[in-house]
């Protein structure tokens, strides 16, 4: 009896030691299983967030952008100058918004009637009426303006990712063409100023 | 026993959990899709609000415009409030149903036959409509007009579409544009025949053809530097001839006026070589080959049908026996304008021969040939007709925000 309860007591301590040896065994395949997946999980989330960042900031560009170049031009028949000015990688603006009355008072003075946009360092920057340039938008590489016709404005842009992703070793570059109509140029069969 | 209660405490919090969990989920998918919703939302009452400024700019050449700033019930009633010329203040657009809101009168909405157009703005597709309203610019009394430019504001709004206890705060996508119009009456002719040139050449045949001016004179001659026009034309009429030319009681009904002493003020634009230039640059985009439209006629030619509108030629014309014009002819620069014996024109005859380019007006001789049986008759409504053809010109558009509008 004793001898008998002293082999089952040896037998449960070789088990539990193989048990457990086992466990272990398994548990470190889960885990590395585990963290392998987590670790390719946030490699694509990171990714992703990548992506969806220069894609956003691509998007956003001609939703700020429109609320300035569509007027732009406008009261332009009650001053000398030209509302849109156009250099390949920079594009100026000029539109009498409003003044003191809440109407064009004939002044570039107010905020955001004498733009200038260009890009650089990637980013999108834009200095309004004597300030200094300030950044707009990020991510933005490349900032091509033409006009292809009288009222008509295209503007290419193309953004990047702030880093390389991870397994492409590239940027992956978005490009996005913006066509704006400009509407104070529309052609009038009378002159604006006669 | 102890058992049974702990399963059902972890069920009910396993339940609590998925509760929230999905709740959580439903919040922030809900508010992504809000504000997706919103862009879209917000582009298209800016889409809305762009329709009512071609709407009104379609309107703008048939409008009356002092009738226009008075609306329907002829008395302008108010500029109280500082968003006056909006057809609705920014606070009220944010919260109103667009569907069964009402302007509270009706200065500046436009109306035809004794019914507003617009009582309820327009409807776009989908959800949006579209509010205007007519105001006269700020460098006059807001109740009267004399320099013919108006300005237009057109509202979007598209009602939000998601508002309800989890978004008590959402409010309804606003838009709204100004535009700065000018209505075009520069070729309000005073007569039938209106004549500009430092001399003329002028041909009648018979006595049977007619220029009839009724109340007003039948030909006026516009002086602004020394010319002969008016003995030339004078002295090229026979005794007979003379009777064909009537109106304002005279025999020949012929007088000769400085421009400044015509009624409409934008007749001066016709002194400037500039506004002639810009004009016939224009023209070929503003031009049609329908009986009723503008037509340009650049190197003349024989113009032998009926037309409802604007004729505008240079070089030589002539107008056949078939020629039916009501409204305008407008011959500029050299070349002869010539009237076959059954062309008729109802409305007005405007003649002048000076260069487009430069700034100083230099005047050159004119031609005219009025054969027997032709006629010119003086018609106001057919002019009038004529120049609602005449696109606005556009001198302004802008996006009015919150901030800045008043």
């Amino acid at each position: 009896m004793k001898n008998k309860g002293a082999r089952t007591a040896g037998y449960s301590k070789g088990h539990t030691l193989v048990e457990t040896m086992i466990a272990s065994s398994i548990s470190i395949i889960v885990l590395a299983g585990f963290f392998s997946t987590i670790g390719v999980f946030q490699t694509e989330s990171s990714n992703l967030s990548l992506l969806l960042e220069r894609d956003a900031n691509l998007w956003l560009a001609p939703l700020l952008l429109s609320r300035w170049i569509i007027p732009a031009g406008n009261n332009r028949w009650d001053q000398a100058w030209s509302g849109v000015t156009i250099d390949t990688d920079r594009l100026e603006l000029k539109s009498d918004i409003d003044g003191p009355g809440g109407f064009p008072d004939s002044k570039l003075s107010s905020s955001f009637e004498a733009l200038v946009l260009r890009s650089s360092n990637s980013n999108l920057r834009v200095q309004s009426n004597r300030g200094s340039f300030q950044p707009l938008i990020k991510n933005i590489v490349d900032f091509k303006v033409d006009s292809k016709e009288s009222g008509l404005l295209s503007i290419r842009l193309s953004a990047v990712t702030d880093r390389p992703l991870s397994m492409f070793e590239k940027d992956l570059p978005e490009s996005t063409e913006l066509l704006f109509f400009l509407r104070n140029y529309r052609s009038n069969l009378f002159p604006e100023n006669p | 026993m102890r058992a049974r209660g702990f399963s059902l405490l972890t069920s009910m919090m396993l339940i609590l959990f998925m509760i929230s969990f999905s709740l959580f989920l439903h919040l922030r998918i809900r508010t992504q899709w809000q504000m997706a919703a919103d862009v879209e939302s917000q582009l298209y009452s800016l889409v809305l609000a762009e329709n009512g400024i071609e709407y009104a700019r379609t309107l703008l050449p048939h409008m009356e415009l002092n009738l226009l700033l008075a609306g329907l019930d002829g008395t302008f009633s108010e500029t109280h409030s500082s968003e006056w010329r909006n057809p609705m203040s920014f606070a009220e657009a944010l919260r109103v149903d667009p569907s069964t809101w009402k302007p509270p009168h009706d200065d500046g909405l436009p109306f035809y036959d004794g019914q507003p157009l617009l009582p309820g703005g327009h409807r776009g597709a989908g959800e949006g409509y579209f509010f205007l309203k007519f105001s006269n610019n700020p460098e006059e009394s807001p109740e009267h007009d004399e320099d013919h430019i108006i300005l237009v504001r057109s509202m979007g709004i598209v009602p939000t579409s998601a508002q309800n206890f989890f978004f008590p705060h959402l409010k309804n996508s606003v838009a709204l544009l100004e535009a700065r119009f000018r209505q075009e009456r520069a070729f309000s002719l005073p007569s039938p025949l209106t004549l500009l040139g430092h001399s003329g050449s002028f041909q009648w045949e018979g006595a049977h053809f007619s220029i009839e001016g009724k109340e007003t004179f039948a030909i006026t001659l516009l002086s602004i530097s020394p010319s002969t026009l008016y003995t030339d034309l004078v002295g090229s009429l026979s005794g007979s001839q003379q009777q064909s030319i009537r109106g304002h009681g005279a025999h020949p009904s012929i007088r000769e006026v400085s421009p400044q002493d015509l009624n409409e003020p934008m007749a001066q634009h016709l002194l400037n070589p500039g506004f002639w230039h810009h004009f016939l640059v224009q023209l070929p985009k503003f031009t049609d080959n329908l009986p009723h439209g503008i037509v340009f006629l650049p190197e003349g030619g024989v113009f032998d049908k009926p037309l409802s509108g604007i004729l505008v030629a240079q070089r030589d014309l002539i107008l056949g026996n078939g020629a039916q014009i009501r409204g305008l002819l407008l011959h500029l620069g050299q070349g002869k304008l010539t009237l076959r014996e059954q062309s008729q024109v109802i409305g007005g005859i405007w003649m002048s021969n000076f260069g487009t380019t430069g700034e100083k007006l230099k005047l050159g001789p004119i031609a005219l040939q009025v054969s027997d049986y032709a006629a010119i008759r003086y018609d106001q409504a057919a002019i009038g007709e004529a120049l609602t053809l005449l696109p606005p010109t556009q001198l302004g558009w802008r996006i009015l925000f919150p901030e800045t509008v008043e």
